[in-house]
């Protein structure tokens, strides 16, 4: 390693098969000017519409524009001119799409039928169902026999239709964060390490 | 949200409660709305067309740079490279959050494989219990001023940019043999086993092109990586004085460029924080095999060679023809394994296109050349069998010209590992495992050929043979295996050192995770390099008659079958248990 510039030999009257700067396998990783603004991105997941979505992993509201190709995502890049995370994206919004190929995501409302086994159903059918056994539940029971239990997963604004939706068109009596569950771990840890239960401020 | 279109209060709440919002090129259509209804609907029409993204678009369209760049601008150089510079990542360690978003926006925005980034984020640690410190170090190809990648690529698979310095990988032109992702001390290329080919950053070099960010410049919330124009004089001064990055591989080696900077003094006892764990690499069988029956083949032809020169030609004539035979038959097996371990066989050939910088496309050559002299010497000596010495004067030239291409391929085979710098591949530790394979599997193989010829058509040469040289043979054997083992169980005094020496942490692999190998390893050496033979010294050299042929031959098979099993063996520990240099990792 004592050359100055240890170039490969430039093999300029060899092509290929013996030298091939071109090919598949470099045009997997081409890269192009993207339409809609966003720059290069790869040849092979060129958007034909660009839609945006709130991230859905935690409360902070990132926005992501999702690229899609004939209303399939393909890719996605934080959005750019949006207030809350401007142009940035954790590890988990940069693979917001990766739950979408979850084997066990739920794509479909889930009945279980007469076998005992959770069937896939059409929403004209699992709604009034839904409807119907809450409702008998809430009248053979009273309405504090049904409650609901929150996610930390969703922005503020779905988070005040859901307790609207539960409290007034429901008449449920009582609800939950999930945060009284999942924060349970760290609240302990908070309150050994600072003496109270809250994150540190950083 | 400055962004959105011009919209009354009501409809800018319907549009925070939509989440989608689909937008198109399609041109702009501006009217009054004239009812509360009308204005609805055009105010959900307007906000589709999200007008500030699309003059972004016409921007682009334009040559412009994509909205994304307000946050890059000042994150990349003014000016290109001029003379003696070049392009270099750098990191601001003061910056870096260790959050990988860098990693995961490498990964979307190059359209990667699952599991494949070509940026890691890893974790050094020290400071004091009071006031301890935790260093995130984001990392990526560092651009060598001279890349152990390019370097060893047999087939010209690198190349190094003139004017950027950028150092690119060509997909087409890779072989996958994966010669490089163990010359890099920085574990960069990457190989990907369904593609059968090596992949690495290339500092988005098409990005860089038209005054785009790379990926993880663009996606790093913190702003802690850079593209900077760096003198590769100061590279090399820096890599002179050892200023890189705290307990990472010695910049002498490539002269990397990346420029690791920070206000804070760094603790002194900073160590990353996978530091402690040790795990074995990868094996490459194919490999492991090639090197062994290389070896096997070459010992053999020189090991046959000194027994003509020291014994009565009488007695080796018969023997020569099928010593010959086998030591070239485990020569283009040798061969013929060294293909399973490329990614893309059917571009072999391209191999040799890097004689003039990579120890494996000599290796390759040589070879080559010692398989097709061995052909010509094993062809030469079964049809000359029966013609006396001196009616062949040149069939020991041919010979030696064998082993001496043979010798050749052996040096290049242990340079190619000894160009790694890796301690536990050192010279010395490559050449003596090597040589000592050689020449052990060497003596192993004259018993084969013995074992061979006694089924095949015992003679009273034959036997002769075996009384006069069958305890120098075995004697021969016992020292040379017994050397090696001794050889290799030195690498366990390391075990008393305190430091985590490269060498420590072999030999904690060889009694921890690999142990079994380890165990293997000894017994079947100490069985076919010193029992077998001694009992063959002790007990047979009565010539191997009808009473005694079965426990011959079941001694001397034993002999050669344990005797390469135990250098195969060896072998895969040279590979699994030789701990790789490394950019700082995670806590796992």
């Amino acid at each position: 390693m004592t050359s100055d510039n240890p170039g490969p030999d430039k093999p300029s009257w060899l092509g290929p098969p013996v030298f091939q700067r071109q090919g598949p396998l470099t045009e997997e990783l081409l890269l192009e000017s993207a339409r809609f603004g966003l720059g290069m991105i790869p040849a092979k997941s060129q958007p034909d519409a660009v839609t945006r979505m709130v991230c859905g992993f935690c409360s902070t509201g990132c926005s992501l524009d999702i690229h899609l190709q004939a209303g399939q995502p393909v890719g996605l890049t934080p959005s750019v001119e949006y207030p809350v995370n401007q142009g940035m994206a954790c590890p988990k919004g940069w693979e917001a799409l990766t739950v979408l190929e979850a084997p066990d995501r739920a794509v479909t409302p889930l009945l279980r039928g007469a076998t005992g086994r959770l069937e896939p159903v059409a929403w004209d059918v699992a709604l009034p169902t839904f409807v119907d056994r809450m409702r008998s539940i809430q009248r053979a029971h009273g309405p504090q026999s049904v409650a609901f239990l929150s996610t930390g997963q969703i922005v503020t604004e779905e988070m005040a239709l859901l307790g609207a939706l539960a409290k007034f068109g429901m008449g449920m009596l009582h609800g939950d964060g999930n945060t009284r569950q999942c924060m349970a771990t760290a609240v302990v840890a908070y309150k050994e390490a600072f003496g109270f239960d809250a994150p540190p401020y950083t | 949200m400055s962004s959105l279109p011009n919209l009354s209060d009501n409809a800018s709440a319907i549009v925070s409660l939509c989440s989608t919002i689909e937008r198109s090129e399609a041109p702009i259509r501006r009217h009054t709305p004239a009812s509360g209804a009308a204005l609805l609907s055009w105010a959900l029409h307007d906000q589709q067309q999200l007008t500030a993204v699309e003059q972004f678009s016409h921007v682009h369209a334009q040559g412009g740079l994509p909205a994304q760049a307000k946050f890059y601008r000042s994150l990349l150089p003014a000016s290109p490279p001029g003379p003696g510079e070049q392009y270099a990542f750098e990191v601001d360690l003061d910056r870096c959050s260790g959050c990988k978003a860098c990693v995961t926006a490498c990964h979307t925005l190059n359209g990667l494989d699952e599991d494949e980034s070509w940026r890691d984020v890893g974790l050094l640690v020290g400071g004091t219990q009071l006031l301890p410190v935790l260093q995130h170090v984001t990392t990526a190809c560092h651009h060598c001023l001279e890349p152990a990648c390019l370097i060893s690529c047999p087939a010209n698979a690198y190349e190094k940019d003139p004017v950027t310095g950028i150092v690119k990988h060509l997909s087409d032109q890779c072989i996958g043999c994966q010669y490089c992702t163990l010359a890099c001390p920085y574990e960069v290329p990457k190989y990907q086993r369904g593609k059968g080919i090596v992949r690495k950053c290339d500092m988005c070099s098409s990005r860089l092109a038209v005054g785009e960010a790379p990926a993880c410049v663009q996606a790093c919330p913190h702003r802690a990586i850079a593209i900077k124009v760096v003198e590769k004089r100061q590279v090399i001064e820096d890599a002179e004085t050892g200023q890189f990055l705290p307990a990472t591989p010695d910049p002498q080696i490539t002269l990397p460029t990346t420029v690791f900077k920070t206000k804070n003094t760094l603790p002194r006892n900073l160590l990353p924080a996978d530091y402690f764990r040790v795990s074995p690499q990868h094996a490459h069988w194919p490999l492991v095999a090639m090197l062994v029956l290389t070896q096997l083949s070459v010992g053999a032809f020189i090991v046959g060679l000194v027994l003509d020169r020291l014994t009565d030609q009488r007695l080796v004539a018969a023997l020569r023809p099928l010593h010959a035979a086998s030591a070239l038959g485990f020569g283009l097996l040798a061969l013929g394994a060294s293909t399973l371990h490329l990614g893309r066989p059917q571009y072999a050939f391209r191999a040799v296109l890097g004689l003039r910088h990579s120890w494996l496309s000599r290796e390759i050559v040589a070879f080559g050349l010692f398989a097709m002299l061995a052909a010509l010497y094993a062809g030469a000596v079964f049809f000359t069998r029966d013609a006396p010495p001196a009616d062949v004067p040149w069939l020991v030239w041919l010979g030696w010209s064998v082993a001496l291409t043979g010798g050749l391929g052996v040096f290049c085979s242990a340079m190619i590992y000894v160009f790694t710098r890796r301690e536990c591949w050192s010279f010395t530790r490559v050449v003596v495992r090597f040589v000592l394979t050689s020449a052990l599997l060497g003596v192993a193989v004259v018993w084969l050929s013995i074992l061979g010829l006694t089924v095949v058509s015992p003679s009273q040469a034959l036997a002769a043979l075996v009384q006069q040289h069958g305890a120098p043979l075995c004697e021969a054997l016992m020292i040379l295996m017994a050397t090696k083992l001794l050889w290799e169980a030195a690498i366990f005094r390391h075990l008393l050192w305190r430091r985590m020496t490269p060498l420590k942490r072999s030999a904690l692999l060889m009694t921890g995770d690999l142990a079994n190998f380890t165990l293997a390893r000894f017994t079947t050496g100490l069985l076919g390099g010193l029992l077998m033979p001694a009992t063959l010294t002790l007990g047979i050299f009565s010539v191997p008659t009808v009473d005694n042929l079965l426990r011959f031959v079941v001694a001397t098979g034993m002999l050669f079958v344990a005797c390469l099993a135990g250098e195969l063996l060896e072998r895969c520990l040279f590979f699994a248990a030789c701990a790789a240099p490394r950019m700082p990792g995670g806590l796992r």
